[in-house]
């Protein structure tokens, strides 16, 4: 027992010289540089005796060494949108076996998909770092503490604007379990892709060094990364659709506008907003500029009644509150009136603004149209109409006046201004700049182009797609003289007066042909006289698209027929064509659009007894003057007037159709000479008796000369007779003649002999206007002799001739129905004068 | 007592490290570590003896038993300690003859699967220690060493 005992000792003796007890505790993490570490093992055995033994191994000596080790823990990945400025962390965390100091081993990498729209840096103009402001954005901070150190670069080694100078020499670590969250910076572009596969991530690598500990020397981790990924996904948007109904019966069109946030983030509200509005709080505002014609709006209609409906299953957030708003001025930058019930409807409106406020989406107030995922839309997207956050409508009348009914008559499309969800809020609508920062002037909201005065649709969102509205269609075309389609007529003064009879009168005739009224009753003129050659006159007529819309016209001339003076009567068209009168001769006709009727109008051929012009394209409320160019075939008779028809129909609806006549008049203007003679000395009883209208020496002949512009009709328009009167001033006006010496044949019945066979005039002939008063004005001529000589304005008593211009060098010669006489102008007059026979 | 004294004599001691035989049995115990390193592919073992380590580096420790008695050693049971600084690698404990091994979790007590008392929310519960408790492996043959004969066991640790 005593040797039992003994061993024992001797062991645990042994045991304790060898330190085969179990290992100290160093550190419940890591072993610091320089520990030893010992170890060594032991046995228990028994002999065949049961005596136990204990025996102890050798000791195994080891040396930590420095292990500078680190984890690095990228923060959790969120959605950022565009423009907006990423903050990402990540935790620098010393897990080695000492304490020792960060390095970041160059700047923070930027990948992902969006990396080429990700620049570092926080995009700020300044940034205070460590050691003051600096002229540059802070691309690093440093959290240690609860105090954060901002950077502009990394690895500056002069000074504290560098966070790894900072990390080394400023604030390194001073335990081995410390830890810094370092932040990097940068910015989104604006024009950032998004969606859910659009990322960009950060990483940094880092490492940390130890000092020298004891023996061991100083030593840097290996590199750590992390890296932080974060998606971009779009901003609140304003998905805006516009739809329009028309009533085909009252044309009434109804507008409607739906909304709806098509973004990822909510509709932040605008101070901006209440500005312009004057209301009581901030919120976000959709827009619609009444649809204007004619550069007036369309006055609202079904009572003004504006119909508002939300729907939070689509966004509309929780408490919001929408009110209608309209204003009467012209740009909507002023006068917004929160409506209280129906809006006037005396086309004043012009704008109806639906203004949201008072929301919170997911309990955060300030948001008025929250994000709505589960529902896609697009700017102008028709889905919109489906997933409406909210949507409004209401009704105008159609526009009325020429082009309304045409396509794209009213256009217009609605707008809306929202916050988008930068830090710093910004204003997003239409046409305004991005990172226009919100504030309380209302001046982005209503610049032209902007804002509510946007007219182009935007993929960026605030704008709805552009409808398209017309008036009921409504054809219809005037008719008529040149520069006067819409004049009202009689051609002939018989034709009840209407656009269908309307006129124009042209004269024609061959300057060689000799012409002389063979008639003697004043008005009725009759000549065997035709003209010598053919002849072509190009009238102009003018046609005007009268409907609200554009159209296209046929346009049918047709060769006149003829008519006596004064005999009435023409052309006409019900249902079809109907000449009337007497085809003379053979004419031709043409439609042409030049004054030279030389360039067919509508793919007319001319040389036919009638011409159409087809498809001659009028814009509504246009005109288009043509020419309808007429030939005279050789030996139409003058004194004679000719009616022609030239018939436009619509190619829109063709039971709209006027009618013009063309009223060609070859020569007019007569000279009907008359006498009265008094036979008093004469003998009685001669045999053979005197035959009638024989004048004996003393006896007197009065002389009566009717002159008349022969032109027939009555029109609203003077442009109906301008061409068939006689021209003014010196060298063109009328001047009647009357040369008593043509001939000194006593036998003649056809020339002039009564100079040669009277006393001549012994008095100054008379001329009297269409009323039998003396024309004022009238200037003679006469000359004296045979043959006659010269003439000179001095009267002579036995004056063998004489020239009269009636009303003198100002004076015009006008149709009868031309205007009422005056001093300037008459359509008839005559001239009396007396002789004695010698 | 002069026997007892005598042992504790230097040629006593040198006696009993030497191996002379006895009519008794007389264990020696070889205790070594490596460094186990990874070399194209394969694994090498490098002395630890003297050798500073990293935090992460991976020992193996050997223990060779020899009976240089004349007696068989009933009942042969060998710890090895899992040092302070370091941390046992779950499995690596091995036995190129039969024994049981065993591991302690406080030095005095031993099992296949040690357990540990864990607060829950739901009160303490038992639960299987992780490796990183295990303080001590135990070998514990499961036949008698012979005289001469060697026992030969490894387990591994790292370096924290």
């Amino acid at each position: 027992m005593k040797r039992l005992i003994a061993w024992t000792l001797a062991f645990a003796f042994l045991a304790s010289l060898t330190g085969a007890q179990r290992p100290l505790t160093v550190s419940a993490a890591s072993d610091a540089p320089g520990t030893q570490i010992t170890n060594s093992a032991s046995a228990t055995y028994k002999d065949a005796n049961g005596n136990s033994y204990t025996t102890t191994s050798n000791v195994v000596t080891t040396v930590v060494q420095n292990a500078p080790s680190l984890t690095n823990t990228a923060g959790t990945g969120t959605n950022y949108a565009p423009a907006q400025v990423v903050t990402d962390t990540f935790v620098l965390s010393n897990t080695g076996n000492a304490s020792g100091y960060f390095q970041l081993t160059g700047d923070a990498t930027l990948g992902g998909t969006d990396a080429a729209s990700a620049s570092l840096g926080n995009g700020a103009t300044t940034c205070t770092t460590p050691v003051g402001s600096q002229s540059s954005a802070c691309k690093y901070a440093a959290t240690v503490g609860g105090t954060t150190y901002y950077f502009t670069s990394y690895n500056s080694t002069t000074d504290n604007n560098s966070l790894n100078y900072w990390l080394k020499n400023t604030n390194p670590l001073t335990s081995s379990s410390s830890s810094v969250t370092i932040s990097v910076y940068y910015t989104l572009a604006s024009n950032a892709a998004t969606g859910a596969s659009n990322t960009v991530t950060s990483s940094i690598t880092a490492n940390v060094t130890y000092a020298v500990a004891g023996s061991a020397p100083s030593e840097t981790s290996g590199n750590q990364s992390g890296t932080e990924t974060n998606t971009v996904q779009a901003d609140a948007r304003l998905d805006l659709y516009k739809s329009s109904s028309q009533n085909g019966s009252t044309g009434d069109i109804t507008y409607t506008i739906s909304a709806h946030n098509g973004g990822s983030f909510a509709a932040k509200d605008l101070q901006s907003v209440k500005t312009l509005l004057g209301a009581g709080a901030n919120g976000v505002l959709i827009t619609d500029k009444i649809p204007q014609f004619g550069g007036s709006p369309l006055a609202l209609s079904n009572s003004g009644t504006v119909t508002v409906t939300t729907n939070a299953t689509y966004g509309f957030a929780s408490s919001a509150v929408a009110d209608t708003y309209y204003t009467t001025s012209a740009n909507g930058t002023t006068g917004w009136t929160k409506a209280t019930g129906n809006l006037p409807t005396d086309g004043t409106v012009t704008y109806i603004g639906i203004f949201i406020h008072g929301g919170s989406c997911s309990s955060t107030s300030g948001l008025e149209l929250c994000a709505d995922s589960g529902h896609s839309t697009n700017p102008g997207n028709v889905n919109v109409a489906s997933a409406a956050a909210v949507q409004f409508s209401f009704v105008v009348g159609q526009p009325t006046g020429s082009g309304s009914g045409n396509t794209n008559a009213v256009t217009n499309l609605a707008n809306g201004v929202i916050g988008d969800n930068q830090p710093t809020e910004h204003i997003l609508g239409p046409g305004i700049a991005a990172s226009t920062a919100d504030s309380t002037s209302s001046t982005a909201l209503t610049t032209s182009g902007q804002g509510v005065n946007n007219t182009t649709n935007t993929s960026t969102g605030g704008a709805s797609n552009q409808t398209t509205n017309k008036a009921l269609a409504m054809y219809n075309v005037l008719n008529g003289p040149s520069g006067q389609p819409g004049s009202s007529g009689s051609y002939d003064g018989s034709a009840a007066t209407s656009s269908n009879d309307d006129f124009t009168a042209a004269s024609f005739g061959v300057s060689a042909d000799s012409i002389a009224n063979t008639g003697t009753t004043a008005g009725t003129p009759v000549t065997a006289v035709t003209t010598g050659s053919a002849t072509t006159i190009c009238v102009a007529n003018t046609i005007k698209n009268s409907g609200n819309k554009d159209d296209s016209y046929n346009i049918t001339a047709y060769a006149p027929t003829a008519f006596s003076i004064p005999t009435t009567g023409g052309q006409s068209f019900t249902a079809s064509f109907s000449a009337g009168g007497t085809q003379v001769g053979t004419w031709t006709v043409g439609v042409y659009s030049n004054n030279a009727c030389s360039s067919a109008l509508g793919g007319a051929t001319g040389g036919s007894a009638s011409s159409t012009a087809s498809n001659v394209a009028v814009t509504s409320g246009s005109s288009l003057t043509y020419y309808v160019g007429y030939t005279a075939p050789t030996g139409t008779t003058y004194f004679t007037r000719f009616d022609s028809l030239v018939h436009a129909v619509s190619v829109g609806d063709n039971t709209k159709s006027d009618d013009t006549h063309d009223e060609l008049y070859s020569s007019f203007v007569a000279l009907t000479k008359s006498q009265n003679i008094s036979s008093t000395n004469c003998p009685s009883g001669a045999s053979p008796s005197y035959v009638a209208g024989t004048v004996c020496t003393g006896d007197s002949i009065a002389y009566t000369i009717d002159y008349r512009n022969l032109v027939l009709g009555t029109s609203d328009t003077n442009v109906s007779f301008d061409s068939c009167t006689t021209q003014t001033g010196s060298g063109n006006v009328l001047v009647i003649t009357d040369d008593g010496t043509v001939t000194s044949s006593s036998s003649s019945t056809t020339q002039n002999n009564w100079g040669y066979f009277t006393t001549g005039l012994q008095a100054a002939p008379v001329d009297k206007n269409s009323t039998a008063s003396a024309r004022t004005g009238t200037t003679f001529q006469y000359a004296t002799g045979t043959p006659r000589g010269s003439y000179g304005s001095t009267f002579s008593a036995g004056a063998t001739a004489f020239t009269v211009t009636p009303g003198g060098t100002s004076f015009s010669l006008v149709p009868k129905n031309y205007n009422s006489p005056s001093s300037s102008q008459d359509w008839q007059g005559t001239i009396t004068f007396s002789l004695t026979v010698k | 007592m002069n026997i007892v004294r005598a042992l504790f004599s230097s040629s006593a001691v040198f006696l009993l490290l030497s191996g002379i035989a006895l009519a008794r049995p007389a264990v020696n115990l070889h205790f070594s570590g490596a460094l186990v390193q990874h070399v194209d592919g394969k694994v090498t073992l490098k002395p630890v003896q003297g050798l500073t380590l990293h935090a992460g580096d991976v020992v193996q420790y050997s223990i060779d038993a020899t009976n240089n008695g004349d007696q068989a050693a009933m009942g042969f049971s060998s710890v090895g300690p899992v040092p302070a600084h370091m941390q046992y690698v779950s499995g690596s404990a091995r036995a190129a003859q039969p024994a049981s091994i065993e591991y302690s979790i406080d030095g005095k007590t031993w099992s296949a699967h040690p357990t540990e008392i864990v607060k829950t929310a739901h009160g303490d519960e038992r639960k299987p220690a992780p490796a990183s408790r295990y303080v001590s492996v135990r070998f514990t043959a499961k036949n008698a060493l012979a005289p001469k004969a060697t026992f030969h066991y490894t387990y591994e640790v790292v370096v924290k």
